[in-house]
């Protein structure tokens, strides 16, 4: 069915500003200011880089900013890590066996976080249910988000925003070489090289990196999933290639991981498929048996575990590559633009109880824009063209299903074939103390039709120490089959997707920044409206499929932030963070498809920077998150595995980490890090393992951290 | 009518309060231009230097590792500094305090380097640098701006800058 987004009253407004600005670049005689034309120039990595003059010019306009020295603090090791307990950013952990993670902005729902690589989009749902993980930070130059749906041109599909990660050009021969071990078997190698020569430069960066899976329990179930995680890049930069500047990267990557029951032995859990070798009687409420749990619907025991370590084991193997390069050309006012990528993905899983799968994905995206000084103002059209599929073999291992033993091919394929064409102009005013952007996208996919995406943005420096940004924008993202959103789906003869349509989503949101050389303050205030959640419904009873449908009412976040860094002595700097959120939406038309998220959180950080020495301390504090009303207890009550109630509410918690650096000499130093110091763990309050009222067992009761205290101890040689 | 009066209501009253506020008081900062006057801790964390308050002329230079003609320029201007004993000339890394320290020591650069503070293209937007663009150099005479220059710096824009110094100090 094709399906055309119809206009709404925002839509309405804000294409009606965006063509007002679009339109008045061809009216150069009436604009009153010069434009800032992109050069090649060198910019400031530090913050604010969000608000500088000419930041609305830019494809991929970013709210904040997070610099090479930010990431290094951090101590991350990949994107996900780094994202974690920001203010208005922040990871969700999706499911406690396979820690399938997603970045959310503002707290929306992760999956509505669109990733680009260099401007590329080139991730998916597939490879954004673990590839995030995988995603590492070595090379990197910055990591550009955009919180908002109305702050992307380029970015084709963004409900709550955009990550962008920026690759390092580098200018200079160098390398590094980090090697780090911690608790719980983390073992970590990286290194970066790079070699320049005339008009260009090489690097290459690899990382090897295991830990164990994590239980802080006892339950001999794993709540931190080990993995074994491979990285390789090639990075290629020439200044000159037949008259264009080019930037090419190319990735390889490999990842073992396994939830559930711990250790590394891939093919003995996978057959070891009876008995019972968990203990559900330890950790809150646990059974009053080892070997089984209690009925909530009548107080008795349920069947005693007889799956063995299969039974409850997830198995995913993934290997991806990927290739996204860009070439700019100036031709005097004009700049070309073309970008290219390339994606394909293998996912091997087995998970215990539900199906083997093994999938398949390509993604292709091509692209090319000008933009050009049109009077007085920047225009900048251009198109792009993304396609992406997905191929699988399945086979349900779940007997009640009425798929169970059936080899089957494609069960949840697609295949999303979206060309698109997008115009923005750019304008300043009043001696380029307002900057105004405004784009429209077309994008027109083969199977949800056209959508028609607006956005605008407006920049107004008020003073060299105050500016503020207003943005009002849409965005949309096609929903996929992929079985990892829902696991049920493979116990279906088919997906029934006829009654499917885009999620769309309304965002505004306005932000002051002040700042001066010792303080930089930022308040925002965002509100973000989604239509259309795409479900999968069990009708199985009815008409024997899946039913992938629009949720019947809309989903809304508001919230405001306010985050402050004074520098407090010429070594410490104090970051305080506060943000508070407001959730609206009807438990029951979400049927639990939405994770928990909190209330408010508060955050503080100290920065140490004295010398050699380089000591960070930063601290979350989460606030209560309505796990009644987001994991809809009213139609589906969670239970204990003794069978009481769950909790209506999580608790306040703290999470604190620490991280010092001493740098040696030119070439090395050191670090050590105390991630969660006071080993605040969920499944110590509140398992993770949840039954519904009649005692069947899920693991995706989650709110809080899945992994305790650890130490980390590394080197670094940089030269 | 009785307009109830939401929760949603209230953040972009409050928001819109916060814009008219904060456009208030840039307004009132904004009849400070003339002076160009910051306070910055230096790279190694043990003090601040205010820039107002340092005696004689002075040159800051904004720089980073990553862009080639900022690496160019330093050791002209430590040759300018060695040259011009009464200047002060000032560094402001827009790197990691970290990296910036190791890169100088390995160039052998022993100028005065500070961190680049809460807002360093604030800073520089304040002195004409609009576009946050590096390198960028300011030369300052009792806390007022002489002269400024986008780019990198020739021995011939170091001499321009401190004539340009120089016939400011003439002027009555």
């Amino acid at each position: 069915m094709k399906y055309t987004v119809f206009p709404s009253r925002l839509h309405t407004i804000i294409v009606a500003a965006a063509l007002a600005v679009v339109c008045s670049t061809s009216h150069a005689q009436t604009a009153p200011d010069a434009p800032v034309v992109k050069l090649d120039k060198f910019t400031v990595n530090g913050r604010p880089s969000a608000t500088v003059q000419g930041a609305l010019n830019d494809d991929v306009i970013k709210t904040e900013s997070l610099n090479a020295k930010e990431i290094e603090e951090t101590g991350a090791t990949n994107l996900t890590d780094l994202m974690t307990n920001r203010p208005g950013i922040d990871v969700q952990v999706e499911c406690s066996v396979c820690n399938s993670r997603n970045v959310t902005l503002n707290n929306l729902p992760g999956r509505f976080t669109t990733l680009l690589l260099d401007g590329v989009p080139i991730f998916s749902s597939v490879c954004n249910a673990y590839g995030l993980d995988m995603i590492g930070l070595n090379g990197l130059e910055r990591v550009d988000v955009s919180r908002g749906a109305g702050t992307s041109l380029i970015a084709p599909e963004s409900l709550a925003g955009t990550v962008n990660l920026v690759t390092k050009r580098p200018t200079r021969d160098g390398g590094e070489l980090d090697l780090s071990v911690g608790d719980d078997g983390f073992k970590r190698g990286t290194f970066y090289v790079a070699k320049t020569f005339k008009g260009g430069a090489i690097t290459v960066t690899g990382t090897d990196q295991q830990h164990d899976s994590v239980d802080g329990i006892g339950y001999g179930i794993s709540q931190y999933t080990g993995y074994d995680r491979k990285l390789a890049g090639v990075g290629l930069f020439l200044d000159d290639a037949g008259g264009f500047k080019l930037k090419a990267r190319y990735d390889h990557i490999d990842e073992k991981r396994m939830g559930g029951p711990l250790g590394d032995n891939y093919d003995a859990v996978r057959a070891d498929t009876t008995g019972n070798p968990f203990d559900f009687s330890k950790g809150p409420h646990g059974s009053p048996v080892p070997n089984s749990w209690v009925n909530p619907s009548d107080g008795t025991l349920v069947d005693p575990y007889n799956d063995g370590r299969l039974g409850l084991a997830q198995i995913i193997f993934t290997k991806r590559d990927q290739l996204v390069g860009t070439a700019e050309r100036q031709f005097g006012d004009t700049r070309l633009r073309f970008a290219a990528g390339y994606a394909k993905h293998r996912q091997d899983s087995w998970y215990g109880g539900d199906a083997d799968y093994f999938g398949r994905q390509k993604q292709y995206y091509l692209e090319s824009s000008a933009q050009t000084k049109v009077g007085t103002a920047l225009l900048t059209a251009g198109l792009n063209f993304r396609f992406e599929d997905l191929h699988s073999r399945s086979i349900s291992e779940d007997s009640s299903t009425p798929t169970f033993g059936i080899p089957r091919t494609d069960a949840d394929t697609y295949t999303y074939r979206t060309p698109a064409a997008f115009v923005q102009g750019y304008q300043t005013f009043f001696e380029q103390k307002l900057e105004a952007n405004a784009s429209v996208r077309f994008d027109h996919n083969n199977v949800y039709g056209g959508i028609t995406t607006p956005r605008l943005n407006l920049l107004w420096h008020h003073s060299d120490n105050f500016s503020s940004r207003f943005a009002a924008g849409q965005g949309f993202r096609l929903p996929t089959s992929f079985f990892e959103l829902e696991h049920a789906i493979l116990s279906a003869p088919a997906i029934d997707r006829s009654g499917a349509k885009a999620e769309k989503s309304d965002n505004l949101s306005y932000a002051l920044n002040y700042a001066t050389d010792r303080l930089a303050i930022t308040a925002s205030i965002n509100h973000t409206r989604i239509k259309n959640l795409a479900l999968f419904i069990d009708d199985t009873a009815s008409s024997g499929n899946y039913l992938l449908l629009p949720a019947r009412s809309a989903y809304t976040v508001d919230n405001v932030d306010l985050v402050g860094t004074w520098q407090a002595t010429p070594a410490d700097s104090i970051t305080v963070g506060v943000e508070k959120y407001q959730y609206r939406f009807n438990a029951t038309d979400f049927q639990g498809s939405l994770f928990a998220r909190p209330d408010w959180r508060a955050t503080f950080a100290v920065d140490h920077e004295a010398g050699p020495w380089d000591v960070n301390v930063r601290a979350t504090l989460t606030g209560p998150q309505n796990l009644a009303k987001f994991y809809d207890y009213a139609d589906t009550q969670r239970y204990n595995l003794d069978g009481t109630p769950k909790p209506n509410q999580s608790p306040t918690f703290w999470v604190v980490d620490f991280r010092a650096s001493y740098q040696w000499n030119k070439t090395f130093s050191t670090y050590a890090g105390v991630n969660n110091v006071f080993d605040y763990q969920q499944a110590k309050k509140d398992s993770y393992l949840w039954l519904d009222g009649d005692g069947a067992l899920d693991v995706t009761h989650i709110w809080g951290p899945n992994i305790g205290r650890t130490f980390v101890l590394g080197g670094k040689l940089a030269f | 009518m009785t307009r109830i009066n939401t929760p949603r209501r209230r953040w972009w009253l409050l928001a819109l309060l916060a814009a008219i506020v904060g456009g208030t008081l840039a307004s009132a900062r904004a009849a400070d231009r003339a002076t160009w006057d910051f306070t910055l801790p230096t790279i190694e964390g043990d003090r601040f230097v205010q820039v107002s308050k340092l005696p004689g002329p002075v040159l800051v230079n904004f720089w980073g590792r990553d862009c080639p003609p900022c690496v160019a320029e330093l050791p002209l201007l430590q040759v300018f500094a060695r040259a011009n004993r009464g200047w002060t000339i000032l560094l402001v890394c827009t790197d990691p305090p970290q990296d910036a320290r190791v890169f100088l020591e390995k160039h052998n650069i022993t100028l005065l380097a500070l961190k680049s503070g809460a807002s360093v293209e604030g800073l520089m937007r304040a002195a004409g640098n609009r576009s946050g663009g590096l390198p960028f150099t300011v030369v300052l005479r009792d806390g007022q701006v002489c002269k400024t220059h986008e780019g990198g710096l020739s021995e011939a824009d170091l001499e321009a800058l401190r004539l340009a110094y120089s016939s400011n100090e003439a002027r009555p």
